[in-house]
């Protein structure tokens, strides 16, 4: 391999030539390694402590965040580089963690869920509190249009006269409608995002949105 | 269009490995391998269908360059001090462990003084690249190793460095060479540091700016660098760390397509320079690599017991450690004779590929490894997070 080896040279020949001419390092080499793991092994590291969250970024890899709850699972969430969202439990006394892999919209969902309440598996609300206005509390619920009010128009149902909410959009088709007008007909399927308080939410699923 | 045709051979390459990249996410291995591999069938060892010319050899420079420049980009100094113990316990064990296997093993088999020392260096250092993906798809993220084995990928970058300074002083003036360094290195950080305003406006721009302009100073760095006769590899690393106290996520979105496609010119035409027949002994290459996946055992479950007090913990760092990539792949590439080029490459390609399969393995391992010594009481009390 080196230039002073002749091709057909073999294993035990060249070992030995080398070993030998080692030798003159070991005394100096054996010191330095010797000092170098004795200051490795009496130096324990302590275990760190508890937090309720901490967050670290971790170079190559993102941002971590994880805290542990009263009762001793910890949550573990990790925004990796690639633009996924990791996120691991693990319970208190076991020693595999689960795991669950996210895209951002999927992450988004899983924090409106966690945030709000959610009544359907398709249809979730978000209420944002405006404590500047004497703590308004103003909530954004989706509906799905049911087969009953097909075809009929926002003026015919009197939605704002009976319940006070707004219809502020309508997905169809994957096409989105902002702000319909009174003359909107709907369609069985659409999809409606509505703003109101709860109560006038709660309205509106029972009086309009019936089967 | 006729000059497409003059880099034919680039065409062909990027083609088979565009199809090799595939399947290697498909089979969640890594792709390093697949990329030597195919350079080798290409090139002359194999079919001969693909030569480098100065085309390939300037495009493979800019994956090498780009390499660097994200390294550089990533070198978070002060945060590796803030983990002082942890990561100097993991980094020296590392460090010594498999420097000394590897050089003690090349040197033993033949390889000349200088030859043993590049091996060693290569032997030496895990693929971040590897590690992290690894450690991302085998969901090991929340194990307390992780930390450990992230920061001991910091530590090895900077070995890396300091690795790439020495060799590239070769027979210079040291005194002259560290001069060099230093001026260069303080008339970068000095941009860095008073051009900030203007480099940030420039990335917060829509249009092409953001991304011609890094290409640019990656390119005009390495360029002024061999001009003046100091190492272009480092000076790239030195931009990519002043830079980074800017906005290194900004920029490295903007490097990141020219490092996708010229690293894998890089490995590729790395494969096809390879000469397998030129005084290649098998069994040595075969012993290197099997001491290649064990030395890292040995540092692993060293650093285990020193941070962890558990060799199973060990095993964890292992796994996640034992595939060489990129780095050793450069050093090769910059330093290496046609059998320690050799050599590396199958190194990278066997240490890669059982590290993937460890990694995906390692529950399965661990249990094989400690079944024997279930009996020994309940087991040790948990820390907060782990295994």
């Amino acid at each position: 391999m080196g230039g002073n080896l002749s091709p057909p040279f073999t294993l035990t020949e060249s070992l030995f030539g080398r070993v030998t001419g080692l030798f003159s390092f070991l005394p100096l080499s054996g010191m330095t390694y010797g000092a170098f793991f004795s200051i490795i092994f009496f130096r324990k590291i302590s275990p760190t402590t508890v937090m309720a969250l901490r967050s670290l970024n971790l170079p190559g890899v993102g941002t971590k965040y994880e805290f542990e709850t009263d009762k001793g699972d910890t949550v573990a969430l990790f925004f990796t580089k690639n633009g996924t969202i990791q996120m691991y439990t693990l319970q208190k006394g076991c020693r595999t963690p689960s795991a669950a892999e996210m895209t951002p919209v999927e992450a988004r969902r899983l924090g409106n869920i966690l945030t709000g309440a959610i009544i359907e598996a398709d249809q979730e609300s978000v209420e944002i509190a405006f404590s500047a206005l004497a703590d308004l509390r103003i909530t954004i619920h989706s509906y799905i249009v049911p087969p009953a009010i097909a075809g009929k128009t926002i003026q015919d149902l009197q939605i704002r006269a009976k319940t006070g909410i707004t219809i502020i959009a309508v997905s169809r088709n994957d096409k989105n409608i902002i702000n319909p007008p009174p003359s909107f007909v709907f369609e069985a399927g659409d999809a409606l995002l509505v703003i109101g308080e709860t109560d006038q939410l709660q309205l509106f699923e029972h009086e309009i949105m019936v089967d | 269009m006729e000059g497409i045709l003059a880099a034919q051979g680039i065409i062909i390459a990027l083609t088979v490995c565009l199809a090799l990249a595939m399947l290697s996410k498909y089979l969640t291995i890594p792709a390093i391998p697949f990329y030597i591999i195919a350079g080798v069938v290409l090139g002359k060892s194999g079919l001969g269908i693909v030569a480098s010319d100065q085309i390939s050899s300037f495009f493979a420079d800019l994956g090498l360059i780009f390499l660097l420049f994200f390294v550089g980009l990533g070198l978070k100094v002060d945060k590796l001090a803030d983990n002082g113990n942890a990561v100097l316990t993991s980094g020296i064990i590392d460090l010594n462990v498999n420097m000394l296997i590897g050089f003690l093993a090349a040197y033993l088999l033949g390889f000349s003084f200088v030859e043993a020392l590049i091996i060693a260096a290569a032997f030496y250092i895990s693929s971040t690249a590897m590690t992290v993906t690894s450690l991302i798809e085998n969901r090991k993220l929340m194990m307390r190793e992780s930390e450990a084995i992230i920061w001991l990928m910091v530590f090895e970058d900077l070995v890396m460095i300091i690795v790439l300074a020495l060799l590239s002083a070769g027979n210079q003036n040291l005194l002259l060479f560290a001069g060099k360094i230093f001026v260069g290195l303080g008339v970068l950080y000095i941009l860095a540091h008073y051009g900030k305003e203007f480099l940030v406006s420039i990335l917060d721009r829509e249009d092409e700016l953001p991304v011609l302009f890094t290409f640019v100073a990656v390119l005009a760095t390495a360029g002024c660098a061999l001009y003046l006769g100091i190492p272009d590899t480092l000076m790239v690393i030195a931009l990519g760390a002043a830079i980074a106290t800017t906005d290194p996520d900004a920029f490295e979105q903007h490097a990141r397509p020219f490092k996708d496609v010229f690293l894998v010119i890089f490995f590729v035409f790395f494969g096809i320079s390879i000469t397998l027949s030129a005084g290649i002994n098998i069994g040595v290459i075969a012993i290197i690599c099997i001491l290649a996946v064990f030395s890292k055992l040995i540092s692993g479950v060293l650093t285990g017991i020193a941070l962890y007090g558990s060799a199973k913990s060990g095993i964890e760092i292992w796994v996640n450690t034992i595939g060489r990539g990129e780095f050793s792949i450069a050093l090769a590439a910059l330093y290496g004779s046609p059998p320690v080029a050799a050599t590396i490459a199958v190194m990278v390609i066997v240490t890669s590929l059982v590290g993937s399969f460890a990694a995906k393995y390692s529950d399965q391992l661990r249990l094989g490894l400690s079944g024997g010594r279930k009996h020994h009481g309940p087991p040790a009390r948990r820390t907060r997070i782990g295994h």
